[in-house]
């Protein structure tokens, strides 16, 4: 059982490095995620075309750009989730702390337990609350019951939930609001412990309060987590993200630090899409 | 030539006082009478046949009918109704297991190789006509195994009459579980076998159970392959699953009705009336429990 729980030998060592890069001491904060020379298909569809960027620990990465621009796809390769599909296909790299998450070696579901997911439209597994929660912790590990306890409550504290639900841990999460379940789906994905967490339009298909409160989370979440957010919104990006990456046509057209996008850009794309020329 | 095409047409005349044309009111009253026709004749011979089961069933039923056997052409059905359920337990009992299963594969590994071949044969087996089904099992286990009439091969045949149903409704339940659900367990690192046996399952469970409450429904109705494989018998079942018949309330209904005693017809009657009555049952259970939670 200890053996099972051991990380495959390939991530290890590489996963000690990146936490030990200590980003308060020098001021720069590491490089996370590197995604090198990523090119996506959809069959005979070239859907992302030669896209090169770095995530950085501790600060939220924003993708912005119209419908069909590549950003969920994008997302969705750093988890390879796209594997569950057939008929695509990616070439490039992408290192998660200098180790390519796309080797074949690499085992998929540790993967995924080290890049969180939270997807558009909240999906609570049919169980309870404390279920849902506990559901991911058990996949990995056999904590003891109070142990269990306590990690589902710093989880739902993390997503500032714990409150609200605390007392009606045993009824289903189905029974939420729409983001108080989203609030959940971001509990359950912090509950393994990640170290990116990958947000695919957290809160578009929230009301205006609960994204207001997403978002306060992320920022308290950005502490602790590589965060990559995928959004529609741009004032969202510019009120949430560190870096922003501007996509059109599968192509990354600007990759900067949030302010400098927003403010002075260097492409005319960007401009014309920050501006609502288009998109 | 080009600029015209481009050009925006001109605006209809239509006032809004106008309402709809005359021609589509006819088509539509066409349609709505031709519906309503269908309706009441389907309903119609609905209730009659309700209606018939019925009366002549009320008629027939006493107390002694579930506390005596049957003796000869009178007594009671309490051997029939008593095997009944042990024939469709043990159809169940097999179907399930085997019908569940195909039905998880075939959803889950719908890419894999055998999951066209499971469900092409599971709709072949669902086209054979039952009495064949009971001819099947009549050389096979009857003659060939040397079972004779018994719950072995009656459960077992009607097993196979069960089991394309109930592998057809599991496979449909788990398609209809949403991808986002599965991509969210995939995307907590879940293996493949959890996310279908703790997530899609558990989700998919309302409709699989009203697939095994039809397959029951169907069970209980069936005559000809267990005419093959069950025999009859006028005594309660002794406990062997072979060498010795067991009787069933079909069976009863096919056999008493063309007799020429008026106390066989009243069995007939109750045992239609039963056999209705439970499947009706079976419906409408399954409706207003297991599909309530729909939105």
């Amino acid at each position: 059982m200890n053996a099972s729980l051991a990380k495959p030998p390939a991530l290890e060592p590489a996963v000690r490095a990146g936490r030990g890069g200590n980003a308060m001491q020098t001021g720069i904060f590491a490089e996370k995620v590197q995604i090198r020379d990523i090119n996506f298909y959809y069959g005979g569809f070239h859907a992302l075309k030669n896209v090169n960027l770095t995530l950085r620990d501790r600060r939220v990465t924003a993708f912005i750009g119209p419908s069909g621009c590549g950003k969920s796809t994008l997302l969705r390769i750093m988890n390879r989730i796209y594997e569950l599909y057939p008929g695509l296909r990616v070439t490039g790299e992408v290192l998660l702390d200098g180790e390519n998450i796309l080797a074949s070696s690499v085992d998929l579901n540790r993967l995924r337990a080290k890049i969180g997911m939270v997807f558009q439209k909240p999906t609570p597994f049919p169980m309870s609350i404390y279920d849902n929660i506990a559901f991911g912790i058990r996949l990995y590990e056999r904590p003891a019951k109070s142990e269990l306890d306590d990690r589902v409550e710093s989880a739902l504290r993390r997503a500032a939930l714990w409150d609200e639900v605390k007392d009606k841990l045993r009824q289903s999460g189905s029974g939420l609001s729409g983001g108080q379940q989203q609030r959940l789906c971001i509990a359950r994905a912090v509950a393994v412990r990640p170290e990116v967490l990958l947000l695919d339009e957290p809160a578009s298909a929230l009301d205006p309060i609960s994204t207001q409160r997403i978002e306060e989370l992320i920022d308290e979440l950005k502490a602790d987590y590589c965060i990559a957010i995928v959004t529609h919104n741009m004032q969202q990006a510019a009120r949430a993200s560190d870096y922003t990456a501007f996509m059109y046509l599968g192509e990354v057209v600007e990759f900067d630090e949030t302010e400098t996008i927003f403010t002075h850009p260097r492409e005319k794309r960007t401009e014309d899409y920050i501006t609502g020329r288009f998109g | 030539m080009a600029a015209d095409a481009l050009a925006a047409p001109a605006p209809v005349a239509l006032s809004l006082q106008q309402g709809v044309p005359l021609r589509r009111r006819v088509y539509s009253a066409g349609g709505w009478i031709l519906c309503g026709l269908a309706l009441a004749i389907l309903s119609a011979a609905m209730v009659w046949i309700l209606a018939l089961v019925f009366i002549r069933g009320l008629g027939a039923l006493s107390p002694e009918l579930f506390t005596t056997i049957t003796q000869g052409t009178g007594g009671g059905l309490l051997n029939a109704i008593e095997g009944t359920a042990v024939l469709s337990f043990g159809a169940l009992l097999l179907a399930i297991p085997f019908g569940v299963g195909a039905g998880i594969y075939v959803s889950e590994y719908r890419h894999g190789y055998w999951a066209p071949t499971i469900r092409l044969l599971s709709d072949i087996l669902v086209g054979v006509p039952s009495i064949v089904l009971g001819y099947v099992g009549y050389v096979t286990m009857v003659e060939w195994l040397g079972w004779s009439f018994s719950v072995a091969a009656g459960s077992i045949t009607v097993s196979v009459i069960c089991l394309p149903y109930i592998c057809r409704t599991t496979e449909l339940a788990l398609q209809q579980v949403p991808g986002d659900l599965r991509e969210a367990a995939f995307a907590l690192g879940c293996d493949e076998k959890r996310v279908i046996f703790r997530i899609c399952l558990p989700a998919a469970l309302p409709a699989i159970l009203t697939g095994i409450l039809l397959a029951l429904a169907i069970s209980v109705g069936e005559t000809a392959p267990l005419l093959y494989t069950a025999g009859w018998s006028n005594y309660l079942w002794d406990g062997r699953l072979t060498q010795s018949p067991i009787g069933y309330l079909t069976y009863a209904i096919w056999t008493f009705i063309s007799e020429p005693f008026e106390s066989a017809h009243q069995l007939a009657y109750a045992a239609a009336f039963l056999v209705t009555t439970f499947v009706l049952i079976v419906h409408v259970v399954s409706r207003f429990v297991f599909e309530r939670d729909r939105h």
